[in-house]
């Protein structure tokens, strides 16, 4: 028999259980029920990782299949300022050796994360790695080389993170990079290297390789004389552009002053600029090869016209003042001799038979309108309308002055006459060709005429030393007075040369600039002419054409 | 049939699926492992190729070879004039 003592103690020690199981199972409701979004949540993050990769960046390659443009990986140092060990001996190195990572330390010490440095030097991977700090961790980052500098302005950089700023790396970036895949993995409760199961949760796409119409070879060739010409002139500026007027294809695009683009600390953004794209300029007398053109397109003038240029440096055209430089003085001559002299007197009495049709005739040559090639920051240029002339308008017009194009429009105009008359964009892309128009914009006549006239320019006239022996050269030159504070500085000039040249089947367009030169009193004829010559020469050993 | 024996068979069936998923499971997890080591493999691969790219690239520097080529070797530049055409006949 049970006595009530023992009743009691049994009642306790049972309801002490039940509270305890209700405990428990409240417990579990809470859990299990309640709190159940919540704990499975913090569950599947203890086991399940959700990461993405950013694929590699594509490379970007020239013509011949060479690198542009490619991979380097590079190493960053970073710390985790919440969890750092021996903050004592990590202070005074970072004091020592990098003291803005210290100063940023100091402003952010509750950080996670923070970077010493990245694109690390050798030096300084060797201090670090010499410091044997346990707290400095190296991380591998990926970055751009450019094998061919010389291409730096039409391939552009990217920044710290890998992400297009100028050039091309900016305008196709988002197919350079590609798209990041992203990834759920079940990982292992041990390593947390390995994983059980991966499942991919947003589909990634591979960067595309960009490949471009430059050769690698020809572009460092171009930019060598380039640099030797600006040297040798003490020039402010210079570009260089060669191009094939049969597909639009530009072969080489330089431009001075120039950049390292795989020395990122030392750089002066004013010299990433690819000035034959970006800038526009008043040509001066290379125009005149489009306003013979127009003149001889109109029927305004033949050939040999006799025109009186009154062997004078000075005179007046319709109550207008129009100068020619010394070098061009000459009396009555045909016309072509005009343009192979490069007489401002000539050309302004055949423009005044033109009038308004002159700039149709600019506008129709591509003159004022982009080119839409594709590179960032293009330049339209711009022809004075008729509305907006003054008297003086049509001769400067004539010459090359109210009309500002890029040396890509002056580009695309000489492979017009190139074509024959027939209208073809430049283009970068090597998987985006061009196509010429199928009619021509001038007639064969007007055009086979021009040819000779440019021809004999290099014969007999201002182009002479762009002779090269057995191949077609057609030319060009252009010394115009740069526009300094609203007024035209004679001591100021740039210097353009133009040409076609032609052996068989093979044609090239080239187009050479040059810009305040130290010396005074120069013209293209021995500025820009030369290194037209010599840029030739190398491509044609280049590209063989012998 | 008697039941213990009966019982026994079915047990022994049951502990040898058991097992035979064990092992399946365990040899999936293994081949599991081996893939992820030979994706970490490639991308070591990946990058040595890619490190290797950068060092040829730079040997193959033009502005080097061309110093290289003018002050140890002496080369000049070839000119127009300097290339005999031979006639195809």
């Amino acid at each position: 028999m049970m006595n009530n003592s023992y009743k009691v103690r049994s009642g306790i020690i049972f309801l002490c259980f039940c509270l305890l199981y209700t405990i428990i199972i409240l417990k579990l409701y809470l859990l299990q029920i309640q709190r159940n979004a919540f704990f499975t949540e913090l569950g599947e993050k203890q086991y399940n990782v959700s990461f993405t990769t950013n694929p590699p960046r594509a490379p970007i390659y020239d013509r011949k299949g060479k690198f542009l443009a490619m991979n380097k990986d590079s190493l960053a140092a970073f710390i985790l300022p919440k969890k750092l060990t021996s903050p004592e001996t990590l202070k005074p190195f970072l004091k020592k050796h990098f003291p803005h990572a210290l100063e940023r330390l100091a402003a952010n010490s509750d950080a996670h994360f923070m970077y010493i440095g990245r694109r690390l030097t050798d030096e300084q991977i060797r201090l670090i790695q010499e410091s044997n700090i346990a707290d400095i961790q190296l991380l591998n980052e990926p970055h751009r080389f450019y094998p061919v500098p010389a291409a730096g302005q039409i391939i552009g950089l990217t920044d710290i993170d890998n992400k297009g700023i100028i050039g091309l790396e900016l305008l196709f970036h988002p197919s350079l990079a590609g798209k990041p895949t992203t990834y759920s993995l079940e990982r292992d409760a041990r390593s947390g290297h390995f994983y059980f199961k991966r499942k991919t949760t947003v589909e990634g796409k591979d960067g595309e390789a960009l490949y471009l119409t430059i050769d690698g070879d020809l572009q460092f060739l171009a930019h060598e004389e380039l640099k030797k010409t600006i040297d040798h002139f003490a020039a402010k500026e210079g570009s260089v552009l060669v191009m094939n007027p049969k597909n639009g294809e530009i072969l080489a695009m330089t431009s001075w002053p120039d950049f390292d683009p795989n020395d990122t600390k030392q750089i002066d953004m004013a010299h990433t600029k690819n000035r034959v794209i970006t800038e526009e300029y008043e040509l001066g007398s290379v125009i005149k090869a489009f306003s013979a053109l127009a003149a001889l397109e109109e029927g305004v003038v033949t050939i040999d016209e006799p025109i009186d240029c009154e062997n004078v440096k000075t005179t007046y055209v319709d109550g207008r003042k129009i100068n020619t430089v010394t070098s061009s003085i000459t009396g009555l001559v045909p016309f072509s001799q005009v343009i192979e002299k490069s007489n401002n007197i000539g050309i302004a009495k055949v423009v005044r038979r033109l009038g308004p049709s002159l700039y149709t005739h600019y506008k129709k040559l591509g003159f004022g309108k982009k080119t839409n090639i594709q590179f960032p920051g293009e330049r339209a240029g711009f022809v004075n309308p008729p509305e907006q002339w003054s008297k003086q308008s049509l001769f400067s017009l004539s010459y090359g002055y109210e009309i500002t194009a890029t040396l890509l429009q002056l580009a695309r105009a000489f492979c017009i006459i190139a074509n024959d008359g027939r209208y073809i964009e430049p283009t970068l892309n090597l998987k985006q060709p061009q196509t010429m128009s199928e009619k021509p914009l001038f007639s064969a006549q007007a055009i086979t005429t021009i040819k000779q006239i440019l021809e004999n320019t290099v014969l007999q006239g201002s182009a002479k030393k762009a002779r090269i022996q057995g191949y077609r050269v057609m030319s060009k030159t252009g010394t115009a007075n740069i526009l300094i504070n609203g007024q035209y500085s004679p001591d100021d000039n740039q210097y353009t040369g133009a040409a076609i040249i032609e052996k068989g089947n093979y044609q090239r367009v080239i187009i050479t600039f040059i810009r305040q030169a130290a010396q005074k009193n120069l013209y293209a004829s021995t500025v820009t002419i030369p290194l037209l010559e010599r840029v030739a020469e190398k491509m044609l050993i280049h590209e063989k054409i012998l | 049939m008697k039941k213990s024996p009966f019982l026994g068979i079915v047990i022994t069936i049951q502990v040898m699926f058991v097992l035979l998923y064990i092992h399946k499971a365990s040899q999936c997890m293994d081949e599991s492992y081996q893939k992820q080591k030979l994706e970490a493999r490639v991308k070591e691969l990946k990058h040595t190729k890619q490190l290797l790219a950068h060092k040829i690239e730079r040997e193959k520097s033009q502005s080097e070879i061309t110093q290289f080529a003018k002050n140890t070797l002496h080369m000049a530049p070839v000119t127009l004039k300097q290339i005999q055409r031979i006639p195809v006949s």
